[in-house]
């Protein structure tokens, strides 16, 4: 079962200098924020750091000298110094998340938005997972950079140089000899966290298996009981349950010889300071104070190091992120209006096909010249072979795609012309997987005409004989579709995605296979909701029913992306082409069917 | 507190570790106290005394301090996530036996999504709570105990002092824990909310174009993203507001040391290294308060998380063997009801219901949605047990019969299909692991599926699902089909197994199956006419009753609801005899 795959993604990416330039900009339109921020982090910083300072006045001078007054001047700066850091480190976090957040938001609606605008080209083959994660991840991922990353990266520089600084101001060759452990406690940040961190990627891809394994089994238990694998189902559990905990706990052993090796380098600096600290003191070169100062600063050096290392990394990962986001982002809408699109208020309904080329991928061409006519109020057939074209040709008629070559006209104006909102509100398509929102029944139809009255939607969901089932229902029009639809069956998210079509009350109506995937009994329905709507307006119809297809007005049969007949029923059946034979084939495996 | 027992119950096979990371988590303990001492040492004997023979054993002891350190370090976190880690492995484990014991009775009403985070995310906090909860109290308890006592010694108005904040230190966190729990919460939530929202938008992307309602769906998201970033923010606010205040509290009490500590130095009550002493002490004494407040919140969450988890383990399983289950070598396949009412509720959905099959006959069902077509099978294989009444196999009641014998001589195709991610080999494999290639590919070929395979790049060892290539339903369903003739069963049952499958390929599987029905007793439920017509006999179910029975032929004379079905479905016949009449037949 399912087990060994990767994360499907890489996770880190090298640095792309025009990335993050394009990164920063983001912070623009906080800039102000971004410096007040980083003035409030600094401040904080240096109350923080003058706390060993106020201790060392408090050894040297005032406890030698018995300074009563002094000790009081210092034990209020210190309150005050710790006011101002409970202010400031509040600050700190709201204005640094603000920013965050906000960027979040923007990024995310930017995203969202341009992806709405996207043609459905981008959206062929593309799993939707694959998207969403764009939208999520990716964008926290970019936040991460920004704010916690790079200001607090700021941060660590400003506190680390800071530290330095005053160090050696307090001495200058006791700061020297402290200095001594910091070039190793970067190579520990860098290098050994680096193993480190390798070590815990081997534990989430296990865990990652274990989950899916149980994910899989859970919603499998049903097949795995009727199939009386429990037993075998238990020893692969036990197999991934295994090698997750070894993962973990190898991975546990590998962290855990990090965090002594920070300690130990540390109690080394410490006894450098010490060392040299008390020979010096000794020699009146430095004071007890001084010393003492020095032991709090030494333990401060590690945890800027080990965070400026953590945004080596963060770096990385957000590269992969922009790569992507920024992927989508300039991605071009294809389908766009032209400069000055002709607004049509009230289109009649007349199609025209001329000479029609189209192909989805370069160089496999799906129309080949496919050119009709198509009268308003016409209701039109298409039948065909799977793969023929069907589906491509109503396509183009909503312009979801551009004809490569040839036109597309709607009452004589081209569709490029159109303006898309215009052409695409007097247009309705019902496909074979209705989809239904999450929401109540009511939401759903009314997505047809979003400012539709109660009355409209009862109106229209009568009409689409979706009214009878939905009155049955506990909460009525109220009743709350789950995702997906789950807890409507097929035909009645078929009726209502109808009732939904004809609610938008189109000029141009399209049902592409909108009967094939349901009941005999709610297709009886359906097909009589059908007849009732089809009057006064164009449609087009792909079905494999033949008594929809006979009552067309006109019949195109399409193969390999030509019409290859045309005509009515009668017609068509005179002329024992394709469609004679496509309808002798039913014919047989009907009779074979019946038994005769 | 029985919760908590129980839960603890998982440490009894690690006793001895357990103990042994303790002992070490003590010593590391006790090693890292000593450290304010040697500073005492070294400030008041090394520099004010000028000792300075002393300074290379501070060293030396500073140094061993911090490789001692190093060395039980290791050993007691190594040990506590050995045990954690095979403890919770144990409650994975024990949860996952259970699991595939549960009826599928547990399964209608459970939803993957809640079980999936009962067994990821609530056995992990119960990891922690293995791992480092008792650990983390008894380390927090002994720190404090121990430099209490030491701070007493050394001055005990200044230790006084500097507990007086500690309460205030207390209270403050344990209110956070509170706090910022929910408010965690919410945003997973609206995170949630917002991922399902995007995810309708990109499915249903055909749909919003068709009926231009981008804006409407850029003013739904715009106020889910606004409403996570007011949450977020929510969240922050909370916790920018109460760190902060706990530092301050923490801060309080060193600055009461610094202050009044410095006033006794100028007493002469302390030495200048008693007081630093008293200062690095001080922060053992915060650490463990503000651990103490936290991990009151993290005992209360393991409680719950552990009650979700037993809840799951506790569960009852109704339907198992009973003692006097025998074992059957071979199933024959004659299947008798008598008189049998099942319901999932509230309302029956088989009443009163009887029936007998011979082994090896032909059965066709047909009825509408609701009818108990599906019910009637899920209690052959006994996924259910009825309420009243009595199923038999070969004249044995079922319950009779151990489940695992009953079940390995029945094939089902379900109506909706589950196939695994994994190759198609394995998938058809998995009724029946000792399967050999020969008969994986006869049975696909059977099937109707082994020519679509053969088309794969990588033939039957293509891999599908989640992580492989999607299938069309007409393509499962011919999958699950060779899965079930694998398995050689006696009784086969397809559940509209080929709904999704065109009319030609039906036909041609219904031919190639002839074969393999002969000795073998066949059900077959659908609701086409055309998948029914050719059994040896057929039931008409409706609302859980038999209404009509007999032979293809005796149901149309018999003018009921069969005929008027068959009418319906065959209408286009008289539409096409009309037209070929016309002229068109050759």
């Amino acid at each position: 079962m399912a087990r060994n795959f990767d994360q499907g993604e890489n996770f880190q990416q090298e640095f792309n200098k025009r990335h993050f330039i394009r990164l920063l900009s983001y912070l623009k339109p906080y800039t102000k924020m971004v410096v007040i921020t980083l003035v409030i982090i600094i401040a904080v910083s240096m109350s923080e750091l003058a706390g060993p300072v106020l201790i060392q006045q408090a050894i040297d001078n005032v406890l030698p000298e018995k300074d009563m007054s002094m000790l009081h001047v210092i034990g209020l700066t210190y309150l005050g110094l710790r006011i101002v850091m409970m202010i400031g480190a509040y600050l700190r976090t709201v204005l640094l998340n603000k920013i965050g957040q906000s960027i979040i938001y923007d990024l995310r609606k930017q995203l969202f938005d341009h992806i709405q605008r996207l043609s459905l080209r981008f959206f062929d083959g593309r799993p939707a997972g694959k998207i969403m994660v764009r939208i999520t991840n990716d964008v926290d991922n970019l936040n991460e950079l920004l704010t916690s990353g790079l200001i607090q990266v700021i941060n660590d520089v400003v506190t680390l140089l800071m530290t330095m600084g005053i160090m050696i101001i307090m001495s200058w060759r006791l700061a020297l000899f402290s200095f001594i452990i910091l070039p190793v406690l970067f190579y520990i940040a860098v290098v050994l966290r680096n193993y480190v961190r390798e070590s815990w990627r081997d534990v989430r891809k296990k865990r990652a298996n274990m989950n899916a394994f149980l994910q899989e089994s859970i919603s499998g238990m049903r097949t795995i009981q009727a199939f009386t694998q429990e037993g075998e189902s238990e020893e692969e559990f036990e197999e991934v349950n295994s090698e997750f905990t070894e993962s973990q706990i190898n991975a546990t052993k590998v962290s855990l010889l990090f965090r002594p090796s920070v300690e130990i380098t540390s109690a080394i600096g410490n006894c450098i300071v010490f060392a040299y600290g008390a020979y010096s003191v000794i020699n009146g070169q430095i004071s007890v104070g001084i010393l003492v100062a020095f032991i709090n600063y030494i333990g401060r050096f590690w945890e800027p190091i080990r965070s400026m290392s953590n945004f080596y990394n963060t770096v990385l990962v957000a590269m992969a992120s922009s790569e992507r986001v920024f992927g989508i982002l300039d991605t071009d809408p294809e389908i766009l209006n032209i400069s000055e699109p002709i607004t049509m208020e009230d289109i009649k309904g007349k199609v025209d096909f001329k000479n029609v080329f189209f192909e989805y991928d370069k160089d496999t061409p799906v129309l080949q010249g496919v050119s009709f006519n198509v009268n308003p109020g016409d209701t039109i057939a298409i039948v065909g072979p799977t793969g023929a074209g069907k589906s491509t040709i109503i396509n183009l008629i909503p312009r979801f795609y551009d004809v490569k070559d040839g036109e597309v006209t709607i009452d004589d104006i081209d569709v490029k012309d159109i303006e898309i909102d215009c052409l695409r509100n007097q247009m309705s398509i019902v496909l074979q997987d209705p989809l239904i929102f999450s929401g109540t029944v009511r939401d759903n139809i009314r997505y047809g005409k979003l400012d539709a009255t109660e009355e409209e939607i009862i109106t229209a969901a009568k009409i689409a004989n979706a009214h009878q089932f939905i009155s049955e229902f506990e909460n009525g029009y109220d009743t709350e579709v789950q995702e997906r639809g789950s807890r409507l069956s097929v035909g009645e998210r078929q009726l209502i995605s109808f009732a939904r079509a004809i609610l938008s009350d189109p000029k141009i109506l399209i049902l592409d296979e909108a009967t094939s995937s349901i009941d005999t009994k709610t297709e009886q329905l359906m097909q009589d909701a059908i007849e009732k709507v089809l009057e006064g307006r164009t449609s087009f119809v792909i079905a494999h029913r033949l008594s929809t297809i006979r009552k067309a007005d006109r019949i195109l049969v399409i193969d390999d992306g030509r019409i290859v007949e045309e005509g009515n029923h009668e017609e068509l059946m005179n002329l024992k082409g394709m469609y004679y034979e496509l309808n002798k084939v039913q014919y047989a495996r009907l009779l074979d069917a019946v038994g005769e | 507190m029985k919760t908590i027992k129980r839960i603890f119950s998982y440490y009894r096979p690690y006793l001895m570790l357990l103990f042994s990371a303790f002992v070490s988590l003590t010593i590391l303990t006790v090693l890292g106290l000593m450290r304010p001492k040697l500073i005492r040492v070294l400030i008041d004997d090394v520099i004010y005394e000028s000792q300075i023979n002393l300074l290379p054993w501070i060293i030396a002891a500073l140094i061993g301090i911090a490789v001692g350190r190093g060395i039980f370090r290791f050993v007691q976190g190594y040990l506590s996530e050995r045990i954690a880690m095979g403890a919770i492995k144990d409650i994975r484990k024990s949860i996952f036996s259970h699991l595939v014991k549960l009826p599928y009775s547990y399964y209608d009403k459970a939803r993957t999504g809640e079980l999936m985070s009962r067994i990821s995310s609530d056995v992990h906090s119960l990891k922690h709570l293995l791992a480092d909860g008792l650990l983390e109290l008894y380390d927090a308890i002994f720190t404090f105990s121990f430099v209490l006592v030491v701070l007493l010694r050394i001055n005990w108005q200044l230790t006084l002092l500097a507990l007086a904040t500690l309460p205030f230190l207390f209270l403050t966190t344990v209110k956070f824990a509170y706090k910022i729990r929910p408010a965690y919460m919410q945003i997973r939530e609206q995170m949630a909310v917002m991922t399902n929202s995007i995810q309708e938008n990109i499915t249903g992307v055909r749909v919003v174009k068709a009926f231009n309602t981008q804006e409407h769906e850029k003013e739904k998201f715009d106020k889910e993203n606004l409403s996570y970033f007011t949450k977020m923010m929510n969240a922050i606010t909370i916790r920018a507001t109460y760190m902060p205040l706990m530092q301050f509290f923490g801060g309080l009490s060193a600055l009461a040391v610094v202050w009044f500590g410095g006033y006794q130095v100028i007493l002469d009550n302390i030495t200048v290294g008693e007081l630093a002493e008293f200062y690095s002490y001080i922060f053992s004494l915060i650490w463990p308060i503000r651990r103490m407040a936290f991990l009151v919140n993290f005992f209360e969450r393991s409680v719950a998380a552990g009650n979700r988890i037993f809840e799951v383990l506790d569960t009852e399983i109704e339907l198992k063997d009973s003692d006097q289950a025998v074992s059957v070598e071979r199933i024959k396949g004659n299947i008798e009801f008598c008189n049998v009412t099942f319901s999932y509720g509230e309302n029956d959905v088989l009443k009163d219901f009887s029936l007998r099959i011979d082994a090896g006959h032909n059965i066709g069902i047909i009825g509408e949605t609701g009818s108990g077509k599906s019910s009637f099978i899920s209690l052959i294989s006994r996924f259910y047990d009825c309420q009243s009444g009595e199923i038999k196999i070969d004249d044995t009641d079922i319950k009779d019969i151990k489940l695992e014998d009953l079940r390995r001589d029945i094939g089902i195709v379900h109506q909706d299909i589950f196939l695994f991610s994994d190759t198609i080999k394995n998938n058809i494999a998995f009724g029946n692991t000792e399967a050999t290639d020969e008969q994986i590919i006869s049975a696909a070929k059977i099937a109707q599926a082994h020519d679509f395979i053969m088309e794969m790049e990588k033939g039957y060892d293509t891999a599908i699902g989640e992580r492989g290539i999607g299938l069309s339903g007409g393509q499962k369903q011919r999958i699950a089909i060779a899965r079930a003739l694998v398995r050689n069963p006696s009784i086969l049952v397809l559940d509209d197994a080929t709904s999704s499958v065109d009319m030609e390929t039906e036909h041609q599987i219904q031919k190639d199956m002839e074969s393999v029905m002969k000795n073998r007793t066949t059900i077959v439920i659908a609701h086409r006419i055309a998948s029914v017509k050719n059994t040896d006999y057929i039931y008409v179910l409706d609302h859980g009753e038999i209404i009509e029975q007999g032979t293809h032929q005796e149901l149309l004379n018999n003018n009921g609801y069969y005929k008027q079905t068959f009418d319906e479905q065959y209408k286009e016949k008289d539409m096409f005899e009309a037209f070929l009449d016309a002229g068109g037949a050759e």
